[in-house]
C-alpha cells in the first residue's frame, strides 16, 4: 500500500444518510467516517440497514438524503474503483456449474475499466499472489463451483484484494462457513489489515469477532446507535441494550 | 449460409443469456415480434422495422421489469411473451384477413430468405462477434457477480442494454425469417437460445 496525502484523511465520509424502501424507512440520519487502517465491524439486528448502508457507500443505492464521500470525492463522481474491494453477501450463492476456474474468477477484477493497460504477466502474478494470501494457491485451475462455501469466500476475497485496494468491504463473509474455517478466515482478515494495511469494513452478526479482531464498531439499528472502539462498545449502553433487547445479536454461525 | 451466420450470433449471445438465466428470452421476444409484424402489416408499414422497434422496446422492458420489480428473468419474459402473442392475435383478427406474410413470419422459412437478408445475417454476426470479443470478460464478470462488477467500475447498466439490444436485433432481423415464431416448431436454424 502506498501512503499518500489521501491516507491522512478519512477514506469514507458518511453524512446524514437516510434511506427508504418505498415508504419503509431503513436508515435515518447516519453519520460516521472510516479512517485508514480501521478494522470496522458493522453490527445490528436483522433489518437494521447494515447491507443497505454498505450499498449506499459503494454507490449501488442512492440515499434518500445525505451524502457519501470516498477519498474526498462524492461517490457519484468517484471513478478509481480499483481502490475498493467488495465481497457481496450472496457471494456463496453462485451457480455451481458456472464455467470459470478460480484464477479466472480472481482475474475478473482486472477487466473493469480502471485496470486496462496492465500487462498480462503482471496480472497473472497479481492473481497468484492474491490466491497465496488467502491460502488458495493450490486450487487455481479448479472450477469455482466445485469448492466449499468457505473456500469460495476465500476466492472472492482474493478477487477483492487482487488490485491492492485501500479498503475492503465484506458483507457477512462467514455465512455458511464452519467454525474452524471462520477462525482461519478472521486470522486472514487480521493479517490483511495489519500486514497489508488494508482497511476492512465487515458486516457481521458474530459478536464474538468484536472482542477478538476488530478495532472499531458501528452499531446500527436504522440510526447509528454507537460508533467507536470495540473496548468502549463492550462497556457501552448500546451493547447492553442490544443484548437485553434480544436483537439476535448473538454468535451467528450457520 | 444465412443460417450459419445467425447460428454464430445466437451461440455467442446464448452463452451469456443462459448463464444469466434468461434462456427463454429468444422465445419471449419472438412472441413480441409477432405482435410487431402484425402491427406492421395492419398499418401497411414495413413489418421488419416495426417488429425490430417493438422487440427492442420489449427487451429493454423485460430488463427494467427484472431490475425494478425484482422478478426472475423468466417471469418477466413470460409477461411480455403472453402480452405480445395476445396483441398479435388481436391485431391479426382486427385485420380480418390473415395475410400470408404473417404466416411466413409466424412459422419461418429458411428457403424464402432473400439475398439482402443473407447479407444482413452476415453483418449481424460480424457485429455480435466483434462486440462479444471486445466485452467478453466484462460480460462474464457481470454475469457471474453483478454487484461486484459494478463496484469494480464495470458499466453494468450499459453492457446489459447492449446485450439486450443485440439479442432483440438477432431475434428479429434475419432470425425471424429463419426460425420464425418458435411455437411454430418448424425452425430450421432455431432462434431459441
Amino acid at each position: 500500500m502506498d501512503s499518500s496525502a489521501a491516507d491522512l484523511k478519512p477514506l469514507i465520509n458518511v453524512r446524514n444518510v437516510s434511506f427508504h424502501y418505498g415508504s419503509i424507512p431503513v436508515l435515518k440520519e447516519v453519520t460516521f467516517s472510516i479512517n485508514p487502517g480501521d478494522f470496522l465491524a458493522i453490527i445490528g439486528p436483522n433489518g437494521s440497514g447494515k447491507t443497505t448502508l454498505v450499498k449506499i457507500i459503494l454507490g449501488l443505492l442512492k440515499p434518500s438524503r445525505g451524502e457519501v464521500r470516498i477519498l474526498g470525492q462524492p461517490v457519484e463522481e468517484f471513478f478509481d474503483w480499483n481502490r475498493i474491494g467488495y465481497v457481496p453477501q450472496k457471494a456463496t450463492h453462485i451457480d455451481p456449474l458456472f464455467p470459470a476456474s478460480i484464477k479466472e474468477v480472481v482475474a475478473m477484477e482486472f477487466h473493469a475499466v480502471s485496470s486496462r493497460g496492465m500487462r498480462k504477466r503482471d496480472k497473472e502474478l497479481s492473481v497468484a499472489r492474491a490466491l497465496q494470501q488467502v491460502g488458495m494457491e493450490d486450487f487455481t485451475s479448479r472450477r469455482i463451483g466445485s469448492l466449499s462455501g468457505g473456500q469460495q469466500q476465500r476466492v472472492f476475497i482474493a478477487r477483492a484484494i487482487v488490485n491492492k485496494p485501500h479498503i475492503l468491504f465484506l458483507d457477512e463473509p462467514t455465512t455458511g462457513v464452519d467454525t474452524e474455517t471462520q477462525d482461519h478466515f478472521y486470522d486472514m482478515l487480521d493479517s490483511l489489515n495489519k500486514k497489508e494495511g488494508i482497511t476492512i469494513v465487515m458486516i457481521t452478526h458474530d459478536i464474538g469477532i468484536v472482542n477478538t479482531h476488530v478495532s472499531q464498531v458501528a452499531c446500527l439499528n436504522q440510526r447509528l446507535v454507537y460508533h467507536g472502539t470495540h473496548e468502549d462498545f463492550c462497556r457501552s449502553k448500546a451493547f447492553k441494550d442490544m443484548l437485553a433487547g434480544g436483537h439476535h445479536l448473538v454468535s451467528h454461525r450457520h | 449460409m444465412a443460417g450459419i451466420f445467425v447460428a454464430v450470433a445466437c451461440a455467442l449471445l446464448g452463452v451469456f443469456l443462459i448463464l444469466r438465466r434468461d434462456s427463454m428470452i429468444g422465445h419471449g421476444l419472438a412472441h413480441v415480434t409477432f405482435a410487431g409484424v402484425a402491427l406492421g402489416l395492419f398499418l401497411n408499414i414495413i413489418p421488419l422495422g416495426i417488429a425490430l422497434a417493438v422487440a427492442v422496446l420489449a427487451a429493454l422492458g423485460i430488463m427494467k421489469l427484472k431490475e425494478k420489480a425484482g422478478l426472475y428473468g423468466d417471469t418477466a419474459i413470460a409477461i411480455f411473451s403472453s402480452v405480445g402473442l395476445a396483441a398479435g392475435i388481436v391485431l391479426a383478427t382486427l385485420a380480418r384477413s390473415y395475410n400470408v406474410d404473417l404466416f411466413g413470419y409466424l412459422f419461418g422459412d429458411i428457403l424464402a430468405i432473400e439475398t439482402s437478408e443473407v447479407w444482413l445475417s452476415v453483418a449481424l454476426a460480424v457485429v455480435v462477434v466483434f462486440v462479444v470479443i471486445l466485452n467478453y470478460h466484462r460480460f462474464m464478470y457481470m454475469t457471474f457477480d453483478r454487484e461486484a462488477a459494478k463496484v469494480s467500475g464495470v458499466k453494468v447498466g450499459r453492457l446489459e442494454v447492449l446485450l439486450t439490444v443485440l439479442t432483440a436485433v438477432t431475434v428479429v432481423s434475419p432470425g425471424i425469417r429463419i426460425g420464425g415464431h418458435p411455437g411454430g416448431c418448424r425452425s430450421s436454424a432455431g432462434i431459441q437460445f
